[in-house]
């Protein structure tokens, strides 16, 4: 189990209801691995799992995470979020502070690291034009109302990677934007994901945004994994019903049958 | 008579602060019909001005210039004004079901707003909200419950109930199902195609995701320099406008591409 992040055995409860139960999963450095599945299913808060911000009164009653093998605990697991894993959610705009600059943002999540002034701006700048920003210095005084969403989410994606983490979540990082931009930001994290190596966890019930990114695909249901393949095989040879309803209706939205 | 006419549409927005005297203009010379028990879509990308087309013709705001005809009659009178029947018979769905009701309202509650006006007396009025909700597949059992507790399909489900139920002759969908997952979108689009089926209504579908389009809508606008423009065939091989043409190529493939490795 080298070499990656790994959750095993995941079990989550919320008033002793079980809304999530024996998920394990596997992110490998310069993969990206979908995780997939009707909403309610418990893909978000698997995600939210791994980064240790489960909503109040749910809580973790089994399951371990390693770091390239080592058992994390607690304090271990609060010490990843941002430095090794970062986070990127659906609406950017309810990420950023809306009385608070892009540039303050910026210099908030540097100074975690010591970075400050001339060289926190300068890495800021740098962040943001690794996102696609032709002249990032001209955004650092702009507030996150005057950026559309696409912008928005652009900037968040800087902003998980300013303290360079090795692996990335996104749930549903292009939901909310149209498909133009959609294909944008997809096309972005695909370059990230090769440049710096990035394992990259991709949360999302579009199945053309797996095909489009994804190696691997998790599906969920009901609170458990249901089946995990290599993205072609899951595509061609769905094994478990939830997965071949999945793919019908979504094979339907291209006027096309599932193959049988 | 078409149901909804619009005609030499121009409007436009203040930029850049209250005080601010620049105007982006957002609509210019724009026109769209709209037939009874009609369907018809409109795309474009975010920042096209749909949703602006939509507002005017929910009589929401007045155009800068040109006409919105209902029926063949002025939408809004010389003071702006709507007339209740109209109000009635054009509702909208908007993309996000918990914005769109009050997290203090029961499901009952929310249902019975544009009830009210009827004046029926309680128990009328509850059978009727029960009836809506089976309508739209949900259990009325639930009706009790405040709004919110219920998942975002399903609060979307309440949301198509309470626009249908002073009985429109429009409804406005406004990005109706692009924040609902893929299997809640397939659903709630079959249940708009039958009830329209049923009931006759017509709809303005607002989209950018050309995707949803086919098979749900019978005719076809795109925004292109601030205007609808007509496209008959959105998935042939014949010319398109480019907004049409950026629309249909950022549609992700179905399968997975080869990729080595």
């Amino acid at each position: 189990m080298a070499g990656g992040l790994a959750l095993e055995g995941l079990r989550l409860e919320a008033g002793g209801r079980v809304l999530v139960d024996g998920v394990s999963l596997a992110l490998r450095r310069g993969e990206v691995l979908g995780l997939v599945g009707t909403s309610g299913g418990g893909k978000s808060l698997t995600a939210l799992a791994l980064l240790g911000l489960l909503p109040a009164g749910v809580r973790r009653a089994a399951g371990v995470l390693r770091l390239d093998g080592a058992v994390l605990d607690a304090a271990g697991q609060a010490a990843l979020r941002g430095r090794r894993i970062g986070f990127v959610q659906q609406a950017p705009r309810g990420g950023f502070n809306p009385l608070v600059s892009i540039g303050r943002h910026f210099r908030e999540t540097l100074a975690c690291d010591g970075l400050r002034g001339g060289a926190a701006t300068a890495r800021a700048e740098s962040l943001l034009r690794e996102v696609g920003f032709a002249e990032p210095a001209a955004l650092l005084g702009l507030y996150p109302s005057q950026l559309s969403g696409g912008m928005l989410q652009r900037a968040m994606l800087a902003l998980a990677l300013a303290r360079d983490p090795g692996f990335l979540l996104v749930d549903e990082p292009t939901t909310d934007l149209d498909l133009i931009v959609q294909a944008q930001i997809l096309g972005l994290l695909e370059r990230l994901v090769a440049r710096r190596g990035l394992g990259l966890l991709l949360v999302t019930h579009d199945l053309s945004v797996v095909a489009r990114l994804a190696g691997r695909v998790a599906v969920m249901q009901a609170g458990r994994v249901v089946e995990e393949q290599p993205v072609h095989d899951f595509f061609d040879a769905p094994r478990h019903p939830h997965s071949q309803n999945l793919l019908a209706t979504h094979f339907a939205l291209y006027g096309e049958a599932a193959p049988a | 008579m078409s149901l909804l006419r619009m005609e030499g549409i121009h409007h436009a927005y203040r930029q850049g602060g209250l005080l601010a005297r620049r105007r982006l203009p957002v609509l210019e010379a724009a026109a769209l019909r709209i037939e009874a028990g009609e369907c018809v879509a409109l795309l474009g990308p975010t920042g096209s001005g749909k949703s602006t087309l939509g507002r005017l013709m929910l009589g929401l705001e007045a155009p800068d210039a040109g006409t919105v005809l209902f029926e063949g009659r002025p939408l809004r009178d010389a003071r702006g004004r709507v007339a209740p029947a109209d109000r009635r018979a054009i509702q909208a769905v908007f993309q996000d079901p918990f914005g769109a009701t009050s997290p203090r309202l029961s499901a009952f509650a929310v249902m019975a707003e544009p009830l009210l006006a009827a004046r029926l007396p309680r128990e009328a009025l509850r059978a009727r909200v029960a009836g809506l909700m089976r309508a739209v597949g949900l259990d009325p059992a639930v009706m009790d419950r405040l709004a919110h507790r219920m998942s975002g399909g399903q609060l979307q489900r309440l949301c198509i109930a309470r626009a249908l139920a002073p009985g429109p002759r429009l409804v406005l969908l406004d990005e109706a199902v692009n924040s609902l997952d893929l299997e809640t979108q397939a659903r709630i689009l079959a249940l708009l195609a039958r009830l329209r089926r049923e009931t006759g209504v017509a709809y303005l579908f607002v989209t950018h995701d050309l995707r949803l389009v086919r098979g749900f809508a019978g005719r076809c606008y795109v925004m292109q320099d601030r205007r609808p423009v007509e496209v008959a065939e959105p998935f042939g091989d014949g010319p398109l406008p480019p907004a049409m043409a950026a629309l249909r190529d950022a549609i992700l493939p179905a399968r997975p591409a080869w990729r080595p490795g």
